[in-house]
């Protein structure tokens, strides 16, 4: 299960961001690249996170980044900062500051 | 005058102390980020917190002329970095270094010029000696990975890849690189395109390194280049690596042959002009390795120059061909009819010639076509323009400029394009006022986009406006006489009435839009061009115009039906497939059936165009589609495909409802083509609120 809701600025994305739901979650995103406003990722609530939801997060940022707008990782599940750990990608993730 | 230089001293002099006031606690974050690293030296966050407070030090300190600050801070500035990448590590000693340069720089800041240069230097020395120790350990290997596009549904995780090796070593530097992923459309969420480059420090041998990659050997192209490896190693990978178009530093950065740290260096002595001479000059990187990569951009510029050679040819010259090459379709279509009658030989040889006419088809089509860009770019001017006009402050954010469509239908698109981003500047953006009190930022976002979608092209306007409110909308129309009293329509078909002949939404009418060219009127002219438009809205969010357009005018690949004696021919990119009508179907007063699970309307072309005779007994479906709608047509036979050329219907037969065209075939005989968006939009019912529409 994978779900993806909004509020404000804020996408929360819940459940597995992986392989098995990528195709789901890229469909959810789209409206956030179509919307190109800035936006903090929450991802406190999600339970997996593989490479296939990281790609997708980077697709988001690069695609608002031509938008002219921003994209932030807020809170993160411990999968998620295992991953950005190991890919070196905290940095490029953090907001800066307010 | 005196007044006026009292307050530009007295302005400076604010915005000094507010300077001050944060360096100091800049500094204040640095002692603290400092002291947690002592705790916990591999806190990323407390790193980066550090870079970024030395960082925030020394753009301000540049605002206030405060020189000797600048040049200091940046190269702590430098030795940060080097630890963020991972080339250097958090120790004692260069904690200590730190402390020190922090309270050197604050002594900078506040005893304005009384610190004592001696010590500077000798801190300096200190940072310079630290980075140039921390680059390139004699034991690193240095590993670049390229995923294949199959590597995450083969079950494969990058990320456990490197997991593997943090077992082998220390993996010191790691840059992933998603260069290969495509846009948002085109992207495939389960294909991977991941890329890495990384520097393992490791004592491990050659085999054990490459055993952790014995199971992704066919969903990973991997090199490696061991710790001792010559300046050709580095040529050899610069010249295998598929990023093209990445600059030259980053190259040599991302291969792990140059520190960020020394091309910074080099930059800032060569002023960036002939950047390969100064990095070999300041002896960072060997030469070889600096021509390799020059060397490789220099091919990229010169594919560019050569997709700059073009022939200029009269546009008329080309309208004769390709009116001849529809000839040369229609002709050949007549030669394969009398083939098929005729000898085996003859059959093979006109398969031949009709292989070839299709190529030409597709070749003399290809050279009509131009990149949509040149049309968007005149909308930058356009969108500055009316937004000072308005008042607003607006973006133009253009995307798939580079996407090819027929000259005839770029041309013709301009003006109902116009319309659009006349009326998205007017009516979806918001003022800056009302826009910072919506929480959004003041400048609005205007998007032009185009894209290629299975035979057709898609053009997008969408602002990050207030949306269209539906509301209003059906008050509108109710008010018009568009909609009959009691009806209910969903949101989708509550905005479209922005369509319907006579609706103008604008409560004033100004100057920029609302001149009483309504959108129906950019609606007619889209579909005169084969095309459809529809409306998407999120309110307070901003809409989205998407056009629907055939990628060219001229000729299409078509399939023909038969209807009594007519002949009818439907656009093959919009159909799906055929069916036959179930028998249960035929006689009831239902117009739709049941198509495996889904409800299917369809319509009876014999009844639609007034056809005369008995239908036979048994009838087969088309199934065409209009974006997300599907609608069956009803027809007595199904005859095949054909490259059709379309004949524009002379102004007489123009009303006709359904019909796109005329083509003529093989055998002289004139067929009509069908419009399938209309016929769509009649089936699904979607015409009996727009009293105005015929």
């Amino acid at each position: 299960m994978i779900e993806i809701t909004r509020d404000g600025d804020t996408v929360r994305v819940s459940g597995s961001a992986d392989i098995y739901h990528a195709a789901r979650m890229k469909e959810a995103l789209a409206s956030v690249v179509e919307g190109g406003a800035p936006v903090r990722f929450d991802l406190s609530q999600a339970t997996e996170f593989d490479s296939s939801g990281f790609q997708l997060l980077e697709l988001v940022r690069r695609e608002l980044a031509s938008l002219g707008a921003g994209a932030v990782i807020g809170a993160k599940s411990a999968p998620v900062a295992a991953l950005l750990r190991a890919y070196r990608c905290e940095d490029r993730w953090t907001a800066p500051k307010e | 005058m005196g007044e006026h230089g009292e307050a530009t001293k007295f302005s400076i002099e604010a915005a000094a102390e507010v300077f001050l006031e944060e360096s100091r606690d800049m500094l204040q974050q640095m002692e603290s980020c400092l002291q947690r690293l002592e705790a916990d030296p591999a806190n990323a966050d407390a790193l980066n917190a550090l870079f970024r407070a030395a960082h925030t030090i020394k753009g301000s300190a540049g605002l206030f002329g405060h020189e000797r600050v600048v040049s200091f801070t940046h190269v702590v500035e430098s030795v940060l970095d080097a630890m963020r990448g991972g080339r250097l590590s958090f120790d004692a000693a260069a904690s200590a270094l730190l402390v020190e340069c922090r309270d050197h720089i604050e002594g900078l800041l506040h005893e304005n010029g009384g610190v004592s240069t001696e010590r500077e230097s000798v801190l300096r020395a200190r940072l310079e000696a630290l980075l140039r120790g921390g680059t390139r350990a004699g034991d690193e290997w240095h590993i670049s990975l390229r995923f294949q596009r199959d590597a995450l549904r083969n079950g494969f995780e990058p990320a456990s890849v490197i997991g593997y090796l943090e077992t082998l070593g220390e993996v010191r530097h790691l840059v992933v690189l998603t260069d290969a992923m495509p846009g948002f459309a085109e992207m495939d969420p389960e294909a991977c395109y991941l890329g890495f480059e990384l520097r393992l420090k490791s004592p491990a041998e050659r085999g054990q390194i490459e055993s952790a990659f014995k199971f992704v050997r066919d969903d990973c192209s991997v090199r490696i280049l061991p710790p001792d490896s010559r300046t050709a190693d580095y040529i050899a990978l610069i010249e295998q690596l598929p990023e093209e178009r990445t600059r030259l530093g980053e190259i040599l950065v991302a291969c792990g042959a140059l520190t960020k740290g020394e091309l910074e260096a080099a930059l800032a002595t060569q002023g960036r002009a002939l950047l390969g001479e100064a990095l070999v000059g300041e002896g960072l990187v060997k030469a070889p390795v600096v021509d390799a990569a020059l060397d490789k951009q220099t091919r990229a510029r010169e594919r560019r120059s050569d997709d700059g050679r073009f022939i200029r040819v009269a546009a008329d010259r080309l309208d004769r061909l390709i009116d001849l090459v529809g000839e040369l379709v229609i002709a050949g279509a007549g030669v394969n009819a009398l083939a098929r009658e005729g000898r085996g030989e003859l059959q093979e040889a006109a398969a031949g010639v009709s292989a070839l006419v299709e190529e030409i088809r597709n070749g003399a089509l290809q050279l009509r076509m131009v990149q949509i860009g040149e049309t968007f770019a005149r909308f930058r001017r356009v969108a500055r323009e009316l937004g000072r006009e308005l008042g607003k402050e607006i973006d133009l954010v253009i995307e798939g400029g580079e996407t090819e469509l027929d000259k005839s239908v770029v041309e013709r698109i301009a003006d109902p394009l116009m319309h659009l981003v006349r009326n998205a500047v007017d009516h979806g953006i918001e003022s800056p006022g009302a826009r910072r009190a919506a929480g959004k930022p003041a400048r609005g976002t205007l998007r032009l986009a185009a894209r290629h979608d299975s035979g057709a092209i898609v053009i997008e306007v969408s602002d990050d406006g207030r949306g269209i409110d539906p509301e209003r909308i059906l008050a509108k129309a109710h008010a018009a006489g568009l909609v009959a009293a009691g009806a209910t329509l969903t949101e989708a078909e509550i905005l479209d009435l922005i369509f319907a002949p006579g609706f103008s939404t604008a409560e004033t009418v100004t100057n920029v839009s609302g001149r009483g060219v309504g959108m129906d009127a950019v609606r007619k002219s889209i579909e005169a061009l084969r095309g459809s438009v529809a409306v998407a809205s999120r309110r307070g969010a901003g809409a989205t115009m998407s056009i629907r357009l055939p990628l060219t005018l001229a000729i299409i690949d078509g399939f023909m039906v038969a209807v009594g004696g007519a002949t009818f021919v439907v656009p093959l990119d919009q159909m799906i497939e055929c069916v036959e009508l179930p028998p249960a179907a035929r006689g009831g007063a239902h117009r739709h059936f049941d198509l495996r699970g889904e409800v299917l309307p369809y319509i009876r072309l014999r009844e639609l165009f007034e056809i005369e005779g008995a239908p036979p007994k048994r009838e087969s479906v088309v199934v065409v589609r209009c974006g997300a709608r599907k609608a069956g047509l009803v027809v007595d036979s199904l005859v095949g495909e054909q490259q059709t050329v379309i004949k524009p219907l002379c102004s007489l037969f123009r009303q006709l409802r359904g019909i796109a065209g005329s083509t003529v075939l093989g055998t002289g005989e004139v067929a009509l083509i069908l419009d399938v968006a209309a016929l769509v939009k009649l089936v699904s019912g979607n015409q009996r609120f727009a009293k105005g529409e015929q």
